[in-house]
């Protein structure tokens, strides 16, 4: 019975075994990337309770926070936090579609709409939110999420031009064009490394007031405005660093990274910011509950917590972003007394210019305009 | 069964290729030719039918051939460079290090246990408006204020991207040297050979598929480098690798950071190509 043969039967049909299940590895590797998310993920049912049901989840910039929020929460509800952070919007959103469960993600606006509009988180019970009405009364209603059903707003900044006083004498013009013509700063100007803000920044020059817009001969004309600024260029920069240390003189900048700036500058008197006539973006970043998180309420439970007077102020104060409370706004406002230019008004919030979630076409559209500016 | 068994030693690496080489590289194939639903990911077309190709249209205009072209010249630069330093300090190491010579190999890759980005970090540190260098100058008087840019420049790129790949030529150089047999050098002397002579026609041949192993060592990875362009570049130093991480990382449109990737994949293969056989035929010449 024994013979050579079937002795040696045995380890093939391992091996074949093990074939099979290093091809199921590799095909499973295959449909995780080709899958759709949106069947992969079970639709969940609403806690009913509000007790923590595990550790939290946490998904955000590095560094985008108070930690001693994140500490005090842990230790009043006794769970951990885990942190996880991404370098930009798309790989926050690449994570998210690919269906990695996090707890609470930081959308900004637009991605957190296309979030909604896919039906990518939870629906917030806003009973069990009983900070809910620290919100800024018109963001309790957001463009992005009619009725605040599956976020709640965290920061808020607009997009200006910075510039150093002791490195530039001439005077600007509030206008988009400073980056253009001001005589002192070629070799030393930058921009954003952002495709929606330089395209954008480049059409309200333009005198487009439609900074979402798709129409391929708007974006064109952008981008040849911008090639034609990029010999001015240094770089693409989104921190404050080259501004703090001197190798920026001009930066297409957000208002919070300017304050940030502020904090870390030896001389913070000669940094200076306006926002221009053509038109002020304004961006916000949120909160969002993805359907997949695997602690819902432990969720629930830190977005109040985000939302409580004393989190808004202390974080308000670190990050240099105003959250968008009432605590927030205000503690932001006294903050920047001694820089009036940095105030974000309420009206800015409410009236200022959104980017869009570029989507199909338009997406096609504006990231190969990006690579040409790039390019 | 013992050569089943041998046979069965090619299964793990066999596996690991095909999933982590094959099945990820026909997924840029197939992400080049897609196009995408509302969350950016892309949507799968079955092949031939259905191909979007307009992101290949894209790369084939003029837009990103400075790109193409820089990555090419910045990492032949390299190479060169690379060479020019690296094949003597081998040769030296391999010919003369004596019993530390293994040290000094040691000691020349030490930098390199050290995270990549770290050490062009340091390059920062020390060549930015504000770093290190500026701050001698300034103190010796030999300008400073304002600083001397040494960064954003075309030349910091090449020599970040020198920096980073030399072990990849020295350590194969190092190699043939030391494979090589002294009394062939002995012998070009005895004939009357004068030192380049005899450099010329013995040592080099001898040495010259280090040379080529280290030239395509460090040519492939320099050409598709983005970091040293990111931080010690400007935006006029924008290599191929910036572009594609651009677009993933810009609006995130896959399908046409995968048409570059692939156009860029098929260009350096075939400059490889090239340059393999040209190699070959140099090194049966030099040994006629």
């Amino acid at each position: 019975m024994t013979t050579p043969d079937s002795a040696s039967a045995a380890p093939r049909t391992d091996r074949r075994r093990f074939l099979k299940g290093a091809a199921g590895v590799a095909l499973g590797t295959s449909l995780y990337s080709f899958g759709d998310p949106l069947t992969v993920l079970a639709a969940r049912t609403r806690p009913k309770a509000l007790k923590p049901d595990g550790d939290l989840l946490y998904f955000n910039w590095a560094q985008y926070i108070d930690q001693g929020i994140l500490k005090g929460f842990a230790k009043e509800y006794k769970v951990k936090v885990h942190e996880a952070n991404f370098t930009n919007m798309q790989g926050m959103l690449a994570k998210l579609r690919a269906g990695v469960r996090y707890d609470v993600a930081f959308p900004e606006a637009q991605f957190a709409d296309q979030l909604v509009r896919a039906n990518f988180l939870l629906p917030l019970d806003h009973s069990k939110l009983a900070n809910f009405e620290q919100i800024f009364k018109p963001l309790q209603n957001p463009w992005y999420d009619p009725g605040a059903k599956y976020s709640v707003p965290y920061s808020v900044w607009t997009t200006g031009i910075a510039w150093r006083s002791d490195r530039v004498n001439h005077a600007l013009t509030k206008s988009w064009n400073d980056l253009w013509t001001h005589p002192e700063t070629a070799g030393h100007t930058f921009l954003l490394d952002d495709y929606q803000e330089v395209i954008g920044m480049s059409l309200l020059r333009n005198h487009v007031p439609n900074i979402n817009t798709t129409a391929s001969s708007q974006v064109s004309k952008a981008v040849a405005e911008i090639l034609k600024l990029k010999p001015r260029l240094r770089g693409f920069t989104s921190v404050n660093t080259e501004m703090a240390n001197g190798t920026s003189w001009l930066t297409h900048m957000w208002s919070g990274t300017v304050y940030q700036a502020l904090l870390v500058m030896k001389h913070p008197e000669t940094l200076h910011y306006q926002v221009n006539k053509e038109g002020i973006p304004v961006g916000s970043d949120c909160l969002v509950i993805p359907k997949n998180a695997p602690h819902p309420n432990t969720a629930m439970l830190f977005l109040d917590y985000m939302l409580r007077p004393e989190s808004s102020a202390s974080n308000t104060k670190t990050i240099g972003y105003p959250m968008q409370t009432r605590t927030g706004l205000a503690t932001y406002s006294s903050l920047v007394k001694k820089y009036p230019w940095l105030q974000v008004t309420f009206d800015e919030v409410l009236h200022g210019k959104h980017f869009l979630p570029q989507t199909g076409s338009g997406l096609q559209l504006w990231d190969t305009a990006w690579a040409k500016i790039k390019a | 069964m013992r050569k089943r068994l041998w046979h069965g030693f090619l299964v793990p690496p066999g596996v690991w290729l095909l999933a982590l080489y094959v099945v990820p590289l026909a997924i840029v194939v197939a992400v080049s030719w897609a196009t995408t639903d509302f969350l950016g990911s892309p949507i799968y077309k079955w092949p031939f039918f259905g191909w979007n190709t307009s992101n290949y249209d894209t790369v084939f205009s003029y837009t990103f051939v400075p790109a193409f072209l820089r990555s090419l010249g910045f990492a032949s630069a390299t190479t060169a460079l690379c060479l020019l330093v690296g094949y003597p300090v081998a040769y030296v190491i391999a010919r003369y290090g004596g019993r530390v010579r293994h040290l000094l190999v040691v000691l020349l890759i030490l930098p390199w246990f050290v995270d990549y980005l770290i050490r062009i970090y340091a390059w920062i540190a020390l060549l930015g408006d504000d770093g290190i260098v500026n701050g001698w100058l300034h103190r010796l008087g030999l300008g400073g204020n304002p600083p001397v840019q040494f960064l954003g420049t075309w030349w910091a790129v090449v020599g970040g991207l020198v920096y980073s790949y030399l072990p990849f030529m020295v350590l194969p150089v190092y190699a043939s040297v030391e494979r090589m047999d002294p009394s062939l050098i002995e012998a070009g002397k005895d004939l009357y050979g004068t030192p380049w002579q005899t450099f010329r026609h013995v040592t080099w041949p001898a040495t010259f598929q280090g040379v080529v192993a280290g030239s395509v060592l460090v040519f492939l990875p320099a050409t598709g480098d983005f970091a040293n362009s990111l931080f010690l570049g400007s935006p006029h130093t924008a290599m191929i690798g910036n572009v594609i991480n651009d677009v993933f990382n810009g609006g995130g449109y896959w399908p046409l950071g995968g048409a570059i990737s692939v156009i860029f994949m098929l260009g350096i293969a075939g400059f490889m190509v090239f340059y393999l056989r040209s190699a070959a035929r140099a090194s049966q010449e030099s040994a006629l």
